[in-house]
């Protein structure tokens, strides 16, 4: 009798967190279930954090995703790409991979999809618990339920993908200034991996249809600081602009101030903002050169 | 193999399947079969290391339970106390040791930096539990009836070979021998501690370790009132912590139809820090008592009072360079050392004083009063060097109301709400649980419940026990 109930109580656990919960659309797993499904329009903006909370106008989704690294943007890119579309794309250009895959979370519901289990296997977290309905969620029940306690409070609005932190925290020049010395201790540079290099270009001589945004969103001054490999950062972003579907638009060096950053590479809202509508104009003004044919106008709702 | 894995549960399920259908006769066997596997799956060099420890002090003992020229057992004695300690040494310390020794030198980072190195597993309890069966041979307060197998078994019983409880050989090894028969009762009595420690793993550790972590970790920009959660977070989430492992080592055992001593007797509810000792972790505290204290104690005795106090700090000093040789573990053992001498030289005159005032609120101010010392040295258990701890402690004093909950930029005080409302769960779960210790028909229900809260309010957090360190 107590196995019974703890089988039903796990499965009608799972059902209510996944259906109520974990795939709305402004989760994470909510943005993958909407890439895995969407056919229409769009614009995909594919990156980490770092692009998250920008807002790129048009008719943009971003899937900037938490301590996401190429090999999950890789992924993300072998599934929009395999869809009958011909809308341009804009994928962040890493200088250095983090090798991280982020929070595994975000991938259990969509563990027994082949794409998914290789990225998980590639980083050494696919368990077998993550295809037996009811427990699959063993351990991250509270992180989901943390995301949606956050979007219900008002903490984060999440729109067309992008984050917004509603009541993001005063400046702090001095915590700042701490940031930026721990920058200054690292190591800057361009650090390419050839593999990698050569499969995002395998997906754009591939699919010549599609238009690249290849973008470098603003880092702090201090990143810059001894920067190694600048050439070969160069000579690489030289390689994909001679592509006649690619447009890398490097403002990596754009300046904003301290204000304007929550830590070295992340901007807070405003600057993020700014920087958006720039890039949106940018993309406009080549997409209107290109004669690409007219983009649907920005969604009303989310 | 942790004994929260999925993995361990698995194997522990199939060694009780295959303890109970195999004839008695060849459980003792069956029981050392499963002891190696489990060790060997840690480490098989070190498997052998043991063994050869296990034969030398079977040797030993054999010779101590046989011989009777004095002279000779004591040579045999100081031998076998010297070969274990040597071991100890060369494996748990020596990393420090040379660490250390470097840093005089600058040769290497800083001086409390431990050169990784893989020490045995569980080897620091394995040694205390051979020096108690050498000591007692010794002493002749016990006799080595059993043979080499049983003796082997008793140095690597798997469900206590990682982290304790450390077991006495008079109590232990006549059950080994025996190869345990487990009745119905004991099978309902390890479930139920097995489910329970693994509630207090999952639900109240694991959770807590998420917070207290984060506020070590980065000291300078919290406020008082953080710092003074995560330090009593942390002393709870030691207790859940210790005490859901040797519940599961426990339960494991019982499942075998073995008894282990108790670890752990309600110590949170202790009045003072000596009365917390002898309820907090009891094996080595009675080990330490017995093997240390008293022997010290009866050579000091001339010094008076002053002999008890500097056996006392000795006797926890060393109980904190046990955990590791690091000056935060032995600062810790100091101040427990420190914090029971006082105690020790106040006795008559606070019995004096405090007869007059009504018996519930002396206890009360007495539990504060040792719940609160307890949770400020536990912070010096938990620091990873002198500085850090050194910033949780100004952080403490300092009175800054204005300080951050978390680190996390997206982190908000609801998040602390729903720790507490899992810490909530955990208190109903711990009332369920002695409530209904007296009725083996409510275990299924009760480890229903302790499922249902690990899937739904666990958190895996940090992968290891802390006292698996050790």
């Amino acid at each position: 009798m107590a196995l019974l109930v703890f089988a039903g109580s796990c499965l009608l656990g799972d059902w209510v967190f996944t259906h109520r919960i974990i795939l709305r659309p402004v989760s994470d797993c909510g943005r993958i279930q909407h890439l895995c499904l969407e056919d229409g329009a769009e614009i995909p903006v594919f990156g980490t954090s770092k692009i998250h909370n920008l807002d790129m106008g048009l008719n943009t989704f971003n899937y900037g995703m938490d301590g996401t690294s190429f090999e999950a943007t890789d992924v993300f890119l072998q599934i929009e790409l395999a869809k009958p579309k011909v809308t341009p794309l804009i994928v962040e250009l890493q200088f250095q991979d983090a090798g991280t895959l982020g929070d595994e979370g975000k991938y259990i519901p969509f563990a027994s999809d082949p794409r998914f289990q290789q990225l998980l296997k590639r980083f050494h977290v696919l368990e077998w618990r993550y295809f037996v309905p009811g427990i699959r969620y063993f351990g991250y029940y509270d992180w989901y339920f943390k995301d949606y306690l956050n979007e219900r409070a008002h903490v984060t609005k999440v729109n067309r993908g992008f984050v917004e932190f509603l009541h993001p925290r005063p400046f702090d020049q001095a915590k700042f200034d701490e940031i930026v010395r721990g920058r200054l201790q690292l190591t800057n540079g361009y650090f390419p991996d050839e593999d990698q290099n050569r499969r995002l270009i395998a997906h754009i001589t591939q699919h010549p249809q599609r238009l690249f945004f290849l973008v470098v969103s603003p880092f702090h001054p201090s990143c810059f600081v001894h920067f190694q490999n600048e050439e070969k950062l160069k000579a690489f972003e030289a390689r994909l602009a001679a592509f006649p579907n690619v447009v890398v638009i490097d403002w990596g060096r754009m300046y904003y101030p301290d204000s304007s950053f929550v830590d070295t590479l992340h901007l807070r809202h405003d600057a993020a903002m700014d920087f958006s509508q720039k890039m949106q104009d940018q993309i406009g003004q080549v997409l209107r050169e290109r004669n690409a044919p007219a983009l649907p106008g920005k969604p009303s709702g989310p | 193999m942790g004994l929260d894995s999925a993995i361990y549960l698995l194997f522990l399920g199939f060694v009780a399947v295959v303890h109970t259908w195999i004839p008695g006769r060849w459980r003792v066997t069956a029981l050392l079969g499963a002891s190696l596997i489990f060790y060997a799956a840690s480490s098989i060099n070190y498997l052998i290391l043991l063994l050869g420890l296990c034969s030398f002090n079977y040797g030993a003992v054999s010779y101590l339970s046989r011989i009777l020229d004095q002279r000779r057992r004591t040579c045999i004695f100081a031998g076998a106390v010297m070969a274990n300690l040597t071991a100890l040494i060369a494996f748990k310390y020596a990393g420090a040791f040379i660490g250390e020794g470097l840093a005089r030198f600058g040769w290497h980072g800083q001086g409390t930096e431990v050169i990784p190195w893989v020490i045995p597993l569980g080897l620091s309890y394995f040694t205390l539990q051979m020096l108690a069966c050498v000591t007692d041979a010794y002493r002749r307060t016990w006799k080595l009836d059993q043979g080499f197998t049983q003796f082997v078994l008793f140095g690597l019983f798997f469900p206590q070979i990682s982290s304790g409880p450390i077991p006495r050989a008079e109590r232990l090894l006549p059950q080994l021998a025996s190869g345990g028969c487990p009745t119905a009762e004991d099978r309902l009595a390890g479930l139920r501690l097995i489910a329970y420690g693994l509630f207090k793993k999952y639900v109240v550790a694991n959770r807590l370790n998420e917070y207290v972590s984060i506020i070590f970790t980065v000291p300078s920009g919290i406020g008082t009132l953080p710092a003074l959660l995560a330090c009593g977070f942390n002393a709870l989430q030691l207790y859940a912590d210790f005490s859901g492992y040797v519940d599961i080592a426990i339960g494991s055992a019982r499942l075998l139809g073995i008894r282990l001593n108790p670890n752990f007797d309600r110590p949170l509810s202790s009045t003072s820090v000596t009365e917390l000792w002898r309820r907090w972790h009891m094996t080595l505290s009675f080990w330490l008592r017995d093997y240390l204290y008293m022997p010290l104690l009866i050579r000091i005795r001339i010094f008076g009072k002053l002999g008890v106090v500097l056996t006392l700090v000795i006797t926890f000093a060393i109980c904190g360079i046990w955990h590791a040789a690091t000056w935060t573990y032995l600062l810790f053992g100091i101040s427990q050392g420190l914090a029971m001498s006082v105690e020790f030289l106040t006795k008559s005159w606070r019995a004096k004083r405090l007869k007059r005032l009504p018996k519930r609120l002396v206890a009360w101010a007495g539990n504060i009063y040792t719940l609160g010392f307890f949770a400020l040295a536990q912070v010096l258990f938990r620091a990873a060097n002198l500085s850090q701890a050194r910033g949780i402690y100004s952080r403490m004093f300092h009175l800054q109301m204005s300080g951050m909950f978390t680190a996390s930029p997206e982190g908000k005080p609801y998040f602390l709400a729903l720790d507490c409302a899992a810490i909530g769960v955990g208190i109903g779960v711990a009332f369920f649980y002695h409530r209904t210790s007296d009725r083996p028909t409510s275990t299924p229900w009760f480890v229903l419940l302790c499922a249902l809260s690990i899937l739904f309010f666990g958190h895996l957090g940090s992968a290891h026990f802390i006292y698996a360190a050790f």
